[in-house]
């Protein structure tokens, strides 16, 4: 089992909401726990494009005000999103779906409430990142097997195997030198060009 | 002299039910420490209106509801579980009231709706993790009541352990008031961990003290020494209601003992068993509930009024000079910085402290500050010191 995220002291909060009393109860309520936190004002483009390039571990973004994207054009999002919800109307709903808020508090914000939504976007926002990660390792071995096949065609011709032998031999190979069958794969194949030295598991040795 | 204005406190406490022992200790607190309010300099009489919700969650509302909405008081001094503070907090917060809560708990709360005089997790289950650790050795067995109060500070307690190389060899739930406790004792007996961790509550707790002590002996263990059950609220009146033969060698981790060492705490047992001979020994609980009103008289006078707003501005910052020693309420959080200790329990039913802070130690109710273990140790976090 993986670590729960459970404690966020030094951890950058950045907060685009108006100034008024539930952006201070949230501001207060964040550096209790240990947040160092920043507000902006909704619509103030440059106080935000300047604090995003100090760089935050959270965006918490009131979903009443404006339109169009929740997480405000211009800048690049690598941390999880909170929303904070007055309205309930689709309307703003819509942007939380749109902008994939990890987590959400609702108005008006209360000291109980802002722990749960970190501890929920923290999470759900790692265990996003770690999905997104398999995702690229499962598309870049798509890729890839082009070259895999490539290479089971060769170990057949040089070998005089069937396939399922084939991939035996190569799958045995990748094993004992720790190497993906991908990797072995892009080995044989460029071996097995007419002008390159035989690979190993082409060449016969295994 | 004028008259003094009458001032209507709530006090809503189960004196009676599965938790009375503990109860009617906090209650004897709250009503020492009005009685002493009345008698001193303030411009204002307190009038206590008590009521005892039995232990039963649902009698908590129907009776905070009566505190609140009919007699529209503004400051209540009450609840011991978790589960009744959450029970009664969205009334607190509906007829903008406040919950003068004296009780230790698990913390990951602070409610503008509540003021809490207790001890908060660094100041109970933190400070044990690190005796046990210590003294006392890292494999557990942890027997609880079935509600938060017992998951969360195994979860805490469990953390720790594991960091520093420990484990948990078994953990078990029963429901609040269960006292079906032997297929535990065997477990437990037939495991031999280094200590029992138990965060039982009431009668469940008392009855699993006495069978523990009761099998162990027949198997010829030592069980307070070979496996001392050590608790996060284990207190005076509850060794009494042990009995005797199983009172003793148990380890407590608390802010407060009858057996505290100052002027203040001398003067306030000898008070507390003059009023309440029947009552045992003064629990820390009893503590938290006569600061919570002293607390309470100290902002009212400071606010020059008992509406929310002024006596919440008031209170943060507050110094009394308790039984405990010298305790202050933190602005930030109003919880108050407390000093830990480590009492080791007497068949006589009272408590010889064995480990303390060097000082009163700041609330972290959502244990912000907390170190893991192995920075903690590189980084020399100060640990308890061994008093005897």
């Amino acid at each position: 089992m993986r670590t729960v995220i459970q404690n966020f002291r030094g951890a950058r909060a950045l907060v685009v909401m108006a100034p008024g009393d539930d952006c201070d109860r949230l501001v207060v309520t964040l550096r209790r726990l240990g947040l160092l936190t920043g507000a902006v004002a909704p619509g103030d483009e440059e106080a935000l494009a300047a604090a995003a390039r100090d760089g935050f571990d959270v965006l918490i973004t009131d979903t009443d005000v404006g339109t169009g994207d929740l997480v405000p054009g211009g800048i690049t999002v690598d941390a999880p999103v909170i929303a904070v919800i007055g309205v309930e109307a689709p309307s703003r709903l819509s942007r939380v779906v749109g902008g994939r808020a990890a987590s959400h508090i609702v108005k008006p914000v209360r000291a109980s409430g802002v722990f749960p939504a970190l501890f929920i976007a923290f999470n759900e926002f790692a265990r996003r990142r770690r999905e997104r990660e398999h995702a690229g390792r499962l598309e870049t071995r798509l890729r890839q097997r082009r070259t895999v096949v490539k290479a089971v065609l060769a170990v057949i011709a040089s070998r005089g195997v069937d396939d399922d032998e084939a991939f035996r031999l190569m799958r045995r190979e990748s094993m004992r030198r720790r190497i993906t069958i991908e990797a072995l794969s892009e080995e044989i194949v460029a071996a097995s060009k007419p002008s390159a030295p035989s690979g190993e598991v082409a060449g016969g040795r295994s | 002299m004028r008259d003094r204005d009458l001032i209507d406190i709530g006090v809503l406490l189960s004196a009676t039910g599965s938790y009375g022992t503990i109860g009617r200790s906090m209650l004897g607190g709250a009503l020492l420490a009005i009685e002493e309010v009345n008698a001193g300099p303030y411009p204002f009489l307190f009038r206590a209106e008590r009521v005892d919700p039995g232990g039963n969650l649902s009698e908590y509302y129907t009776t905070a509801q009566r505190l609140l909405a009919e007699r529209r008081i503004v400051h209540v001094v009450g609840c011991y579980t978790s589960s009744s503070r959450k029970e009664v907090l969205p009334l607190f917060e509906k007829h903008d009231a406040l919950l003068w809560y004296p009780s230790h708990y698990e913390g990951f709360e602070t409610s503008e709706n509540v003021v809490y005089t207790g001890a908060a997790p660094n100041h109970h289950v933190i400070p044990l993790a690190d005796y046990l650790i210590d003294a006392v050795g890292g494999q557990g067995w942890f027997v609880g009541s079935n509600y938060i109060w017992a998951w969360e500070n195994n979860r805490i307690l469990r953390e720790t352990l594991v960091s520093a190389g420990g484990r948990v060899l078994g953990e078990r739930y029963l429901p609040v008031g269960e006292t079906d406790v032997r297929a535990i004792v065997d477990q437990i007996l037939a495991a031999r961990p280094d200590f029992v961790f138990n965060t039982l509550i009431g009668e469940s707790a008392y009855v699993f003290f006495r069978t523990l002590r009761r099998r162990a002996q027949a198997l010829g263990i030592d069980q307070p020494r070979e496996m001392p059950v050590v608790s996060c609220s284990l207190s005076e009146p509850e060794l009494a209601a042990i009995g005797p033969d199983a009172a003793d060698g148990h380890l407590s981790s608390s802010v407060y003992f009858e057996s505290v060492e100052t002027a203040e705490n001398r003067r306030f047992v000898a008070a507390w068993h003059q009023r309440f001979p029947e009552l045992g020994g003064a629990s820390a609980d009893a503590e938290a509930t006569y600061i919570a009103v002293h607390l309470l008289a100290k902002a009212i006078a400071a606010a020059g009024s008992t509406d929310l707003e002024s006596v919440r501005r008031a209170v943060g910052g507050l110094v009394l000079n308790a039984p405990q020693g010298e305790i202050r309420v933190d602005p930030d959080n109003r919880h108050c910085n407390l000093r830990p200790r480590i009492g080791r329990s007497r068949r006589d039913g009272g408590f010889d402290i064995i480990a303390e802070a060097g000082s009163a130690t700041r609330p972290d109710p959502y244990l912000v500050w907390r170190e893991p273990a192995e920075t903690a140790a590189k980084s020399g976090r100060p640990r308890l010191s061994v008093v005897s």
